[in-house]
């Protein structure tokens, strides 16, 4: 019966194209008459499936995650009856094994942000108001190459840059400064270095177009009233990028507090990162799921928490999250 | 600004510049070094280390399954991006904020966490870890992406152009079909791209999400814990070539549709 | 000409925004192949009729007709009238042939018919050689024309024209304007045209159709509209004009006395008729007064003397005043020989009784 109907319109308007003969279908005006009928049809149609999307794909493994911390257990081993409990949450605070990786985590990635804010904003003021317009994008061409590679490729590279026999300690010891190659990796160094690498884009391009919507005139105005150099960067162009400063510092902070493979490859012992000691609950075949999905939400809370009050000091709303 | 400032600054950005990219220069030396040792100095050169990449048919599959994730992913993650960027930027509703504020959520949620929620999220959802879990998560990671980057294109469509189209005779399906989405495709192609090199180049999500069988992030990763072969140099390098182009292509179409339009 | 089965009617059409009446009980008729001018100040509501015409808003209350069809709640597909938009709004990703075709791909037209009248339109507006060039290749005019060509090409009743020739400049823009009457009165398609420009207005339109604050304020022909107007605000709108504050001291069939601070002059009444002893206002346009240099007599000359001369090539036009002492300014437009023959010191001008409409609102 479908088919028949779509035959016949076929064969009587044989030459009338794709479009003409889908608004004459009949099957096709049906349906488009029942669910574009009216304004709030057609709104139905376009939030079903966003509006599904955010609450079961976005909110959903939140939210189960935090239903999961307070399991006794999961996935459930035999002989055990599933409950809920707050054991886990406390559990954080009962070893130091756990506290001080995440304490650790929170200050270096602090830490890490405040250090790529200092390395990158020169590199951003260079870029945004010191090469000519026409040459921005080429410029800017040359930082991102390395971005399109991921996580792991650029860890590695920076291994190789780090090792014993990496190229610092070959060129140091070229030139005879060093007898014995230094132990720069599985450190914090090593682990600072390359979450710093990982990161400075996201420093990079806010902190770009922060500076680069500032007029000039701005800064020749304040010279012509007598502002030094030094004077004139503190008091106009420091205070007008702090919008860039405010999502560059919040989206590496973010990013250097969620890495794993970085630390596994890069630290030491003594560096143990919290997403490691998360990360241990999944590993082992027992079922401890319930802990990490609890230490998770402590460190998802902190997170946005110290996000949260970082932006309120810089004087933005909660829309800077975004 | 003094001459000094300036010469300062250029060589700021110089030396930034080393440092992001000679790592990796270090890293493409190494995938021509005639030596099972990774290190310097390189004495002799060699191409075999890409032979055997060529004939190592694990590792062809590994990444045809990172592929495939990849381009599954994002074409999920544009049309849900899409959708999304049409409710949030064509009408207004109560609750628009909120499903806005959700869209963007998985972007601001650090990796390790992201992970570790999807990992319980499919389980509890019966995917078994594996190609679809893997699949899944990188979908609603790229969402927020596409649906901000289609956002702002959409939002320098001129509202004319679909009621042109909807004067013409085209219902709302035909306009979008027909006008909407060839306005979009400079945003299209370049999320596309972006969603591609960020699934296949994602580790985290697959490396709790993935099954027995590796995406190639996790199985450089799990060279690198076992001990490195040099191989790895030859395979990254051909990561950062290929990646690199598509990026490069991508900015490209951007530049050159949006100049159309 | 006239078929009735094509007219528009616009019945008690009114639309809201919140509090703000941006249209409110509308009434109108449009006869086919009328070229109607909707005409207003930006905020007016001559814009958000139209889009109600087409189909893109929908009215609070009342309702449109089309023939004998009431349209009132048909979507803008399936509507027989077309819009030419303010910023042309042609597709960029589509040739100008594929732009053309677009709506009659959509009421599913064959390909050879589709191809025949994209060729015929691309003739008729002299695009011929421009099929397979994008919008953005097009100036302004030729962008201009294939929108047009857009819009005619699904043969509708009627033509909806929102502010279309905006976007170009002066010396193009008068010569479009003629273009589009001529264009018009070969298809003799009905055009709805909205613009803010009187000028463009005047140029073009069997009717204008003037609108204040969401309703109409006068509907004529140009002339009447230009030497008749029905209301202070459609006289200061449209061209320049003297407005007169005088009081009624007799009438006479539509004849009206009138005292202009102490001089008597005669005007005609043609909208509400005004009662004596009535402060009201009176227009008379600038190159309606007539000069004299030498007293005419018979009580129809009043003293002035000129105050500014203003050259603006073709014509001239001047500030004068009259009566000496007193402050009373108008403005005159004459020939720039004519002006300059006159007399700096005093002259002499008449208000023609046919040309000056006494206004009661």
């Amino acid at each position: 019966m479908l088919s028949d109907m779509k035959n016949q319109t076929a064969t009587t308007h044989g030459a009338i194209n794709f479009w003409g003969r889908l608004v004459n279908n009949k099957v096709y005006l049906i349906i488009t008459n029942t669910l574009l009928a009216t304004n709030k049809s057609r709104f139905f149609i376009l939030a079903s499936l966003p509006v599904f999307w955010a609450l079961f794909a976005h909110l959903g493994p939140i939210l189960k995650m935090i239903d999961l911390s307070f399991y006794n257990a999961y996935p459930l081993t035999i002989g055990k009856e599933m409950h809920y409990t707050t054991d886990n949450w406390t559990h954080f605070f009962k070893s130091s094994v756990f506290y001080i990786p995440f304490l650790r985590t929170i200050i270096f990635s602090a830490i890490l942000t405040i250090v790529t804010l200092i390395l990158v904003y020169p590199v951003a003021y260079f870029l945004a108001r010191h090469v000519p317009k026409n040459k921005q994008m080429l410029y800017m061409m040359l930082v991102l190459i390395p971005f399109w590679v991921g996580e792991i490729v650029r860890t590695y590279a920076i291994m190789i840059l780090l090792g014993n026999k990496g190229l610092i300690n070959m060129v140091l010891r070229y030139f005879d400064l060093i007898d014995r190659p230094i132990p720069f990796m599985y450190t914090n160094f090593s682990l600072g270095m390359g979450i710093v690498y990982l990161t400075s884009l996201f420093m990079l391009l806010p902190l770009y177009s922060a500076l680069e919507k500032i007029p000039h005139s701005l800064g020749e105005a304040a010279s012509d009233l007598g502002a030094g150099a030094w004077k004139r960067f503190l008091r106009i162009t420091l205070p007008l990028s702090k919008d860039g400063i405010a999502s560059g510092c919040i989206l590496v902070f973010l990013m250097s507090t969620g890495f794993y493979a970085t630390p596994v490859i890069l630290g030491g012992t003594s560096s143990t990162m919290f997403a490691e000691t998360i990360a241990g609950f999944f590993h082992v075949a027992a079922d401890r799921w319930p802990v990490g999905a609890a230490f998770s939400v402590i460190m998802l809370l902190s997170t946005l928490t110290i996000s949260a009050i970082f932006l309120k000091l810089m004087g933005r709303g909660s829309k800077g999250l975004l | 600004m003094t001459t000094q400032t300036r010469i300062l600054l250029s060589v700021i950005y110089w030396a930034f510049i080393a440092y992001v990219l000679l790592p990796l220069a270090m890293m493409i030396l190494m995938g021509f070094k005639d030596s099972k040792f990774i290190g310097f100095p390189i004495t002799n050169w060699t191409l075999d280390w890409y032979i055997e990449v060529f004939h190592n048919t694990e590792l062809l599959g590994i990444i045809g399954y990172s592929m495939a994730i990849a381009i599954i992913s994002t074409v999920l993650a544009i049309v849900i991006g899409v959708w999304a960027a049409m409710l949030l930027g064509h009408s207004n509703f109560r609750g628009k904020v909120v499903i806005f504020a959700l869209i963007c959520l998985p972007a601001v949620i650090p990796g390790i966490i992201s992970a570790i929620s999807l990992r319980i999220f499919s389980q509890a959802i019966n995917i078994d870890p594996g190609f679809w879990a893997i699949i899944l998560g990188h979908t609603i990671h790229n969402v927020p992406f596409v649906a901000l980057v289609v956002m702002a294109r959409l939002n320098s469509q001129p509202i004319s152009y679909i009621e042109a189209a909807r004067d013409l005779g085209a219902d709302d399906i035909i306009a979008f079909i027909r006008v909407t989405i060839p306005y979009l495709m400079p945003a299209l192609i370049g999320a596309g791209i972006f969603c591609m090199l960020t699934s296949f180049d994602d580790f985290v999500r697959s490396f709790f999400l993935g099954g027995y069988q590796p995406t190639l992030p996790v199985y450089i990763f799990g060279q690198l814990r076992t001990g490195m072969s040099p191989e790895i140099n030859a395979i990254s390098t051909i990561v950062l070539l290929v990646s690199a182009a598509m990026g490069l292509f991508a900015e490209r179409i951007i530049k050159r549709r949006s100049k159309d339009s | 000409m006239s078929n009735e089965q094509n007219d528009v009617r616009i019945i008690n059409l009114s639309k809201h925004f919140g509090d703000v009446k941006a249209v409110d009980k509308l009434n109108l008729t449009i006869k086919q192949g009328e070229f109607v001018t909707l005409l207003g100040q930006s905020g007016c509501g001559k814009s958000t009729t139209l889009r109600m015409l087409g189909g893109f808003e929908q009215p609070t209350s009342g309702k449109i007709f089309l023939g004998k069809d009431d349209v009132t709640n048909i979507p803008p597909n399936k509507r027989d009238e077309n819009m030419v938009f303010q910023d042309y709004a042609l597709f960029p990703h589509m040739t100008v042939y594929q732009n053309i075709a677009f709506g009659l791909e959509l009421k599913g037209e064959t390909k050879s018919d589709i191809t025949a009248r994209v060729k015929h339109l691309l003739n008729f507006m002299e695009l011929n050689s421009y099929g397979e060039r994008k919008p953005n290749e097009l100036s302004g005019g030729q962008r201009q024309r294939v929108a047009l060509a857009r819009a005619l090409a699904p043969r509708p009743k009627v033509l909806l024209l929102d502010e279309p020739l905006g976007a170009l400049d002066a010396k193009l823009r008068r010569q479009v304007q003629i273009e589009l009457k001529d264009i018009q009165r070969r298809t003799g398609k009905t055009f709805i045209f909205v613009t803010h420009d009187q000028e463009e207005a005047l140029t073009m339109s069997d009717r204008i159709l003037v609108m204040n604050n969401g309703s109409l304020e006068q509907d004529g022909t140009p002339e009447e509209i230009y030497f008749h107007p029905v209301s202070k605000f459609v006289a200061s709108f449209i061209g320049e004009a003297n407005i007169l504050s005088c009081n009624v001291v007799a009438i006479n069939g539509n004849e009206v006395i009138l005292d202009w601070y102490g001089q008597r002059i005669c005007g005609q009444y043609r909208a509400d008729k005004p009662e004596i002893g009535q402060n009201v206002d009176a227009v008379i346009r600038p190159e309606k007064v007539v000069c004299y240099k030498n007293d005419p007599g018979n009580d129809v000359g009043i003293e002035a003397s000129i105050t500014q001369r203003i050259f603006k090539g073709s014509y001239s036009s001047a500030n004068i005043s009259i009566g000496e002492k007193r402050d009373i300014t108008m403005q005159i437009l004459t020939d720039a020989e004519t002006l300059h023959s006159l007399n700096d010191e005093k002259f002499w001008i008449s208000i023609p009784t046919k040309y000056l409409t006494v206004l009661t609102k």
